[in-house]
């Protein structure tokens, strides 16, 4: 029962140190591919109310997709997403929209300013 | 009883009238509302399991429920295995380990996929320490000091579309707490008292940057037990969160509050070392900052094994 104890005990310091991972930087992706631009269909929106449509427009190399936002919702994939957000996310959020080929991956992103619910506008 | 009516006003008293702060968006295990705290002494070793059912409906603006659009109803599906075991007499070494069945946001918009993330949520690891005990009135009094490690799942993505924060199964940064403990039994009849402090670190990962607000819990109750074998109590719970912050040392208006919760308690000895528990968790009352969806009610079972090596 010693031993079931201490590896138990000792699991989770495995776990510890799995959580201590280096960040790794990717390499930049081929001058032949690039984001051209994002655009989204609204660049403020009301919290808890208003969506809007964010879309990547890129030269299509076979590349893939990937979204995040550092507030709020995105729904979706590929070249089109939804994204939203709550009371909690009011201000300035980024959206980042990401390609990733065999050569490497870049980045570009957009700002989206989220008022408040109780706002009038 | 009298006793019990008093000691459950005071509390109250001293709980409600606070200036209060409370959070929205929550990545991490749930917190702990554990009230077996009390030492069960060297060599005992105590291997737990639970599952807790947590669902949310419903937007409040400071004490008042609104209707709201976008946010249809969330839930999530937790389990954790935990062990418990008296290294020293006086001295207790808790570990818990926490995994997301499900982490769910349903929206109420076309088009619109529901947020599900899950997999393996924080570990946490005690020391707890046995200050005083009275065995001449049956009291005693404990503290223990701790941190969840965000050993799971973090930047969790679907479909290449990273998750939101509120629904990803780790915290994504170190969280540190300590309590105090105090229990009296007399009779059938114990009573206990646990506060407690939680200091999150700031979210510093690829994409989020957040740092959730301290969180102050006050929980007492009181538990009667039939010849040791079935126990019944019902728990206060008072949870006040600070608001939360964001890059550039924003504060996050809509976050914090706080929630009383009243919990029912049922458990059962089922075999010689073996015991069964539920608990349901209702909001009594709610007061969050600004506009944040709120729980509607957590229950959780779990079933426990305990074992003493040093007989």
């Amino acid at each position: 029962m010693k031993l079931l104890i201490k590896t138990l005990f000792a699991s989770l310091i495995f776990f510890t140190l799995l959580s201590c991972e280096e960040k790794i930087n990717e390499p930049e992706i081929s001058d032949t591919s690039k984001i051209d631009s994002l655009t989204a269909g609204n660049y403020s929106i009301k919290a808890f109310t208003d969506t809007t449509t964010i879309r990547v427009h890129y030269n299509d190399l076979g590349q893939d997709i990937s979204w995040e936002a550092d507030h709020g919702t995105l729904s979706g994939e590929g070249k089109e997403i939804i994204y939203f957000a709550g009371e909690c996310c009011v201000g300035l959020n980024t959206i980042t929209c990401t390609l990733t080929d065999s050569t490497g991956q870049i980045s570009e992103n957009i700002k989206i300013e989220v008022i408040s619910y109780f706002n009038k506008k | 009883m009298k006793q019990i009516s008093v000691y459950l006003l005071i509390v109250l008293f001293a709980t409600v009238g606070i200036k209060i702060h409370a959070q929205c968006c929550s990545a991490g295990n749930p917190l702990s509302t554990e009230s077996d705290l009390v030492n069960s002494g060297v060599k005992n070793l105590k291997i737990g399991v639970n599952y807790r059912h947590s669902f949310s409906n419903t937007f409040y603006s400071e004490n008042q429920a609104l209707e709201i659009g976008i946010i249809d109803k969330a839930n999530y599906n937790f389990t954790d295995i935990n062990l418990s075991y008296g290294i020293f007499h006086r001295a207790t070494l808790k570990a818990e380990l926490g995994y997301f069945i499900n982490k769910t946001e349903k929206y109420n918009i076309e088009n619109m996929n529901n947020a599900i993330g899950s997999g393996l949520g924080d570990a946490s690891l005690q020391f707890r320490y046995l200050l005083y005990k009275s065995f001449t009135n049956k009291w005693e009094l404990s503290g223990g000091l701790g941190i969840k490690l965000p050993v799971g799942v973090f930047d969790q993505e679907v479909n290449n579309v990273k998750l939101p924060i509120t629904v990803q199964p780790s915290s994504g940064s170190f969280k540190y707490f300590a309590n105090a403990f105090f229990h009296k039994s007399k009779g059938n009849l114990a009573l206990y008292s646990l506060a407690s402090i939680e200091v999150s670190q700031t979210i510093d990962s690829d994409n989020f940057y957040w740092k959730y607000g301290n969180v102050y819990a006050l929980n007492t109750g009181a538990i009667y037990n039939w010849k040791n074998k079935l126990s019944a109590g019902i728990q206060l719970r008072g949870e006040l969160r600070e608001r939360s912050s964001r890059e550039n040392k924003q504060t996050v208006e809509a976050s914090g509050g706080f929630i009383m919760y009243c919990a029912p308690l049922l458990s059962a000895k089922i075999a010689k070392g073996y015991y069964a528990m539920c608990s349901i968790n209702i909001p009594v009352y709610k007061y969050v900052n600004v506009l944040q969806l709120t729980n509607a009610y957590s229950f959780s079972i779990g079933f426990q094994r305990k074992f003493n090596f040093d007989k």
